[in-house]
């Protein structure tokens, strides 16, 4: 039947995939969400006791933190971004890719390293209820989201131009602010306003490093939910925060303005750097190059320590299975076949989402709404999981956790699947469709024949991309991961709790295995995917 | 005294561990009120050569105009208009801003600027053009408002490096004639590099040929070439 | 069984007891106090165990009602709730004292009004009795001592400089100054039996100051639609025999309820247990204590 479909309905067979994925595990969820926040009443006959008042800290805690995270990623990402594209140098690529690491690992990890920072090397960062070990940690991650954003931009300027503007007159101060701000004015937009979204979804980071004294509203709907059992006062809290990242997204799009072309045919030229610069440059990249490195190395220092000196015993623990680290280790098995599921759901999803949207335009919706999920945050999206089918289905058995915990993942990974694959499609020039056709290929055999063989590295980095993701996957997890076989973020941060050196030391363990395992998916899925465009 | 530009001994060398030469021991000069053109195949220094004059790359040698030494100054006082060879117009801005940059430089306001912008585009023949964004410009029409823009601050020195290099040959020939006309209609002093020979013998009064770095003694015009005096 | 991350004892015990019942226990661990019984509700009817144990009386009335309990509770109990959890340890959340940090000419305080005092300012950590058992016993305690005071009295010990930790390890093993740990707070909340632990060379280091003491009572019982309902049964009869009941001092620091069972040496003197610890009982607790957290969170978070 599909080898002579036509290419309508074989893209409505595909996009019939991502669309029921979506209407039962998203939207739906959120639906009952949305009435149990207005009229539901909570388990055991209770109403909601949460306060306006509690609503409003929560959510002005939310849009603080998020402003002076993306403030402080800017006052160190800019002067990194300009010492690493502004002059060519040897070396800057490694450091780029040193310093946008740190964008691959999970918020868990993060929240681990700087906890152990403000543990043992920098206390001052616990002042103010631990709000500045937050905001740093969120430069931590957001770096590379300014470097990734407005480096291509910034060494994309003809540096002809700029000798153009000199012999006109310019003086230095005049080139930076006419000639090289413009071009770069929309990047550092646009870097702004995903920092400030990534910022206002950074549940693991507040959760461990704000104690009980800083709420946002993701660590609100939490506690909702763990202290007070009051499922209908998360589901308004996670609603608020659905509501308030769509309203940021809307806002920070209508910011980003076009991109203005070029009017040179030649690639632009780059000078490269004197010794007169290495000042300067080094200068640009210290807090930057600091504040990565201190953690991380923090970290693994503190996964070696135990009570008496450097150790493995830790990481031998995690193997063995025994004392702290005997959850930890079931976690990570857990943790492990969960995600390779997600992944390969997501990847499925996405791949049909994608191949939908090429075979007819008027399916680009679906590619779109593939998106949703990313767009709420995976804590809304943990909390409608819960409220709309857990909690409803639980007499279905303890398979339905898992299947929703899959499912939780596989929602969050998707879009960058999609993100992946739509441009390694949109590279398959459409005249080979219309020569396939030509050579007699029916839609079916077109996309057997010629789309699948070009997208195969795409759909293996996708794949890989999706594992990192899912490995690390927290927001959603810590409601859905079912009590007696948790994640392993889940599980590093139950052990946070509890006492002691070697709990301490066995969570930084886990922590770098879970760094290991979402890093090296991360770095496998970029290498595959530099492929494809060679 | 010789006024204008004054070269001697100028070198321009590649950075780099071991120094190559892009320029030895050029040695010319280009009265006020003159035109040069430097004729040479592709990497004979010759565009290295306008750049330092211009600043824009490092040299040692004596470099003066009218006795004074250019080299005190930096490239944004220097006074020396360069026309690049792709035009390099500022994409973000529109065609009347891109012309009246230098102006914004010297500190004209706004008002004051129109006027000189709309002769410079009436002189180069593309009168109200001012609001159109600059990506929409032909390659011809992108060179002229080049030298549009490079002319309204009425710099003392001109330099020209493959203006026309980018266009197809027919328009290359027509072209030349009018950026002479436009060079001396605007009491201009001009250095024109070229690969072209027949190109610079229309471009310019002196020829002067550049070939793997050094500059060669001048040369007389060959008498057949049709030219206007300056 | 499901059981908090607290939970501990000897795997003689417990194999001893699989041996001779030939029942496979296994124990899994849900997470603190508060978020084993939210569970326990969230999948009421579909239990994701067979038994449990770790429910304590600031939460077993919503445990009880959710519905997730079977109606069992042992023959040989001495305490049950609603006849379907059966006492099996109690212990008596108490504030304790750094010994050393306190002399003639700064006397240790002794009462709940003595923390108030302007000599003890910035010397008190507690942990957040939203996140914490602990910490809701004392501020069930406070409740219960003072009535409609109790906010002031909160209010008063925020202005007097208090500390605010998030869990009971926080509080105990970072900010004590006892010995052992080397922290900047003398005066902590914590149990009537940890000082054993912080004797050294025989001398004890600290004390728990038995005038504030709340009575935690810890219940185990039998999940609604278990699928195994005896052996369920089975297991929570094990835990009040002698052996496990002798077994708790050591493996969790708390209290057995059995009077047969045998109670560690250095307990008995360094671990006194209050005469009048404060109870209330978890009827009217479930009824205020969402309200108590919330206020308590505006008050002293907020600063209300």
């Amino acid at each position: 039947m599909f080898k002579n479909a036509s290419r309508g309905t074989v893209a409505a067979f595909a996009a019939a995939v991502p669309v029921a994925f979506l209407a039962v595990f998203f939207v739906w969820p959120l639906l009952v969400t949305a009435r149990s926040a207005i009229d539901g009443a909570g388990i055991a006959g209770q109403d909601t006791t949460i306060s306006v008042r509690a609503l409003g800290v929560a959510a002005i805690t939310t849009l603080g933190l998020a402003s002076a995270g993306t403030g402080l990623t800017l006052i160190i990402g800019l002067p990194a971004v300009w010492a690493l594209n502004r002059r060519r140098w040897r070396g800057s690529r490694l450091v780029a890719a040193l310093l946008t690491a740190p964008f691959v690992l999970p918020t868990v990890v993060v929240a681990l390293a700087f906890l152990t920072v403000r543990r043992d090397v920098m206390p001052f960062l616990g002042a103010w209820h631990g709000i500045p070990a937050i905001i740093a940690a969120l430069a931590f991650f957001n770096v590379a989201v300014v470097l990734r954003t407005v480096g291509p931009a910034l060494s994309s300027l003809d540096e002809r131009l700029v000798a153009a503007a000199q012999t006109l007159g310019a003086s230095p101060r005049h080139v930076t602010m006419r000639i090289i701000w413009p071009a770069v004015r929309r990047a550092v937009g646009g870097a702004s306003a995903v920092t400030f979204l990534f910022c206002s979804t950074s549940f693991g980071l507040v959760l461990v490093l704000g104690g009980t004294r800083v709420q946002t509203l993701e660590t609100a709907a939490y506690i909702e939910l763990t202290a007070f059992l009051d499922l209908r006062g998360a589901a308004i809290i996670a609603l608020i925060q659905a509501c308030l990242i769509v309203l940021v997204t809307i806002v920070t799009s209508r910011l980003t303005r076009r991109p203005v072309g070029s009017t040179t045919q030649t690639s632009p030229v780059r000078i490269a750097a004197t010794r007169k610069n290495s000042f300067g440059i080094i200068a640009g990249l210290s807090p930057a190059v600091v504040l990565v490195a201190v953690p991380m190395v923090t970290l693994v220092i503190r996964s070696l320590t135990g009570a008496h000196g450097a150790t493995f015993a830790s990481y031998r623990a995690l193997w063995q299975g025994d004392g702290a680290g005997a959850s930890l280790g079931q976690s990570i098995v857990t943790s492990l076949w969960l995600a390779v599921v997600a992944a390969v759901v997501a990847s499925t999803i996405g791949v049909c989402a994608t191949a939908a949207a090429a075979l007819d335009p008027r399916a680009r919706w679906v590619r779109a709404a593939t998106v949703g999920p990313l767009a709420v945050s995976s804590v809304v999206v943990g909390v409608a999981l819960l409220i709309g089918l857990a909690v409803p289905l639980r007499s279905w058995g303890q398979s339905t956790t898992v299947v929703l915990l899959i499912a939780a993942q596989a929602l969050v990974a998707t879009p960058l699947v999609v993100r992946v694959l739509a441009p390694a499609l949109d590279a398959i020039d459409p005249r080979q469709y219309a020569a396939a056709a030509t050579l007699g290929a029916s839609p079916f055999k077109v996309v057997v024949h010629v789309i699948a063989p070009r997208m195969r590295a795409a759909i293996t980095s996708a794949i890989g991309l999706a594992f990192a993701v899912a490995v690390g996957e927290f927001g959603a997890s810590v409601f859905l991961a079912r009590p007696g076989s948790p994640t392993l973020p889940t599980a590093i941060v139950r052990l946070l709790s509890k006492p002691g050196a070697d709990n301490i030391a066995a969570a930084s363990a886990g922590a770098v295995v879970l760094a290991l395992l979402a890093g090296t998916a991360m770095i496998v899925a970029d290498m595959t995917r530099k492929e494809v465009r060679r | 005294m010789t006024t204008g530009l004054a070269v001697r001994g100028l070198n321009v060398t590649y950075p780099g561990s071991t120094p190559r030469f892009a320029v030895r021991d050029a040695t010319f000069s280009v009265p006020t009120n003159s035109s040069l053109a430097l004729v040479g195949p592709s990497g004979s220094g010759k565009s290295s050569l306008l750049l330092a004059i211009a600043g824009v790359v490092p040299s040692t040698g004596a470099l003066t105009w009218d006795g004074e030494d250019l080299r005190a100054v930096p490239t944004y006082r220097r006074g020396v208009g360069v026309v690049f060879q792709d035009g390099q117009l500022f994409p973000h801005l529109s065609v009347g801003d891109n012309v009246g940059f230098g102006l914004e430089m010297l500190g004209l306001r706004p008002r004051d600027r129109a006027s000189r912008v709309q002769e410079l585009l009436e002189l180069v023949g593309l009168s109200g053009t001012e609001k159109r964004p600059v990506t929409e410009l032909s390659g011809g029409e992108r060179q002229r408002i080049a030298l549009a823009r490079t002319l309204a601050p009425r710099p003392r020195l001109v330099l020209l490096d493959e203006p026309l290099s980018s266009l197809d040959a027919d328009l290359r020939v027509r072209l030349a004639v009018e950026v002479r006309e436009v060079l001396v209609a605007a009491g201009a002093t001009w250095i024109v590099v070229t690969h072209d020979r027949a190109e610079a013998d229309v471009m310019a009064s002196q020829l002067l040929t550049v070939v793997d770095g050094r500059v060669a003694k001048r040369h007389p015009r060959p008498s057949s070439a049709p030219l206007k005096a300056p | 069984m499901l059981v908090h991350d607290s939970f501990a004892l000897p795997d003689d015990v417990i194999s001893q007891f699989e041996a001779s019942s030939g029942i496979d226990v296994t124990f899994t661990p849900v997470g603190d106090a508060g978020t084993l019984v939210n569970q326990l509700a969230l999948s009421a009817g579909a239990p994701l165990g067979d038994a449990v144990y770790g429910i304590d009386n600031t939460f077993a009335s919503r445990a009880v009602a959710s519905g997730a309990l079977a109606e069992y509770v042992s023959p040989g109990a001495t305490d049950s709730v609603s006849g379907e959890l059966t006492a099996i340890d109690y212990s008596d959340v108490c504030f304790n004292i750094d010994l050393a940090a306190f002399d003639s000419t700064l006397p240790a305080p002794v009462s709940f009004d003595d923390l108030l005092k302007p000599e003890y300012a910035g010397l008190v950590s507690v942990s957040n009795p939203t996140t914490s058992s602990p910490g809701l016993a004392l501020l069930l305690a406070t409740y219960a001592t003072y009535g409609d005071g109790w906010e002031d009295y909160w209010r008063a010990l925020r202005d007097n400089d208090l500390e605010v930790t998030a869990g009971w390890s926080d509080t105990y093993f970072v900010d004590f100054s006892a010995p052992n740990y080397g922290g900047d707070f003398p005066i902590v909340l914590s149990y009537a039996s940890s000082p054993p632990s912080e004797v050294i060379d025989g001398s004890p280091t600290t004390a728990a100051l038995l005038d504030t003491c709340f009575r935690q009572v810890e219940y185990a019982g039998v999940l609604e639609g278990a699928a195994n309902p005896t052996a369920a049964q089975a297991v929570v009869d094990w835990m009040l025999s002698d052996e496990v009941q002798s077994a708790l001092p050591d493996s969790m620091y708390v209290y057995p309820v059995s009077p047969t069972a045998s109670i560690p040496s250095e307990w008995l003197e360094y671990a006194p247990l209050s005469d009048q610890p404060i109870m209330i009982d978890p009827a009217t607790i479930d009824a205020e204590r969402d309200t108590l957290l919330r206020a308590w969170t505006e008050i002293v978070i907020d600063g209300q």
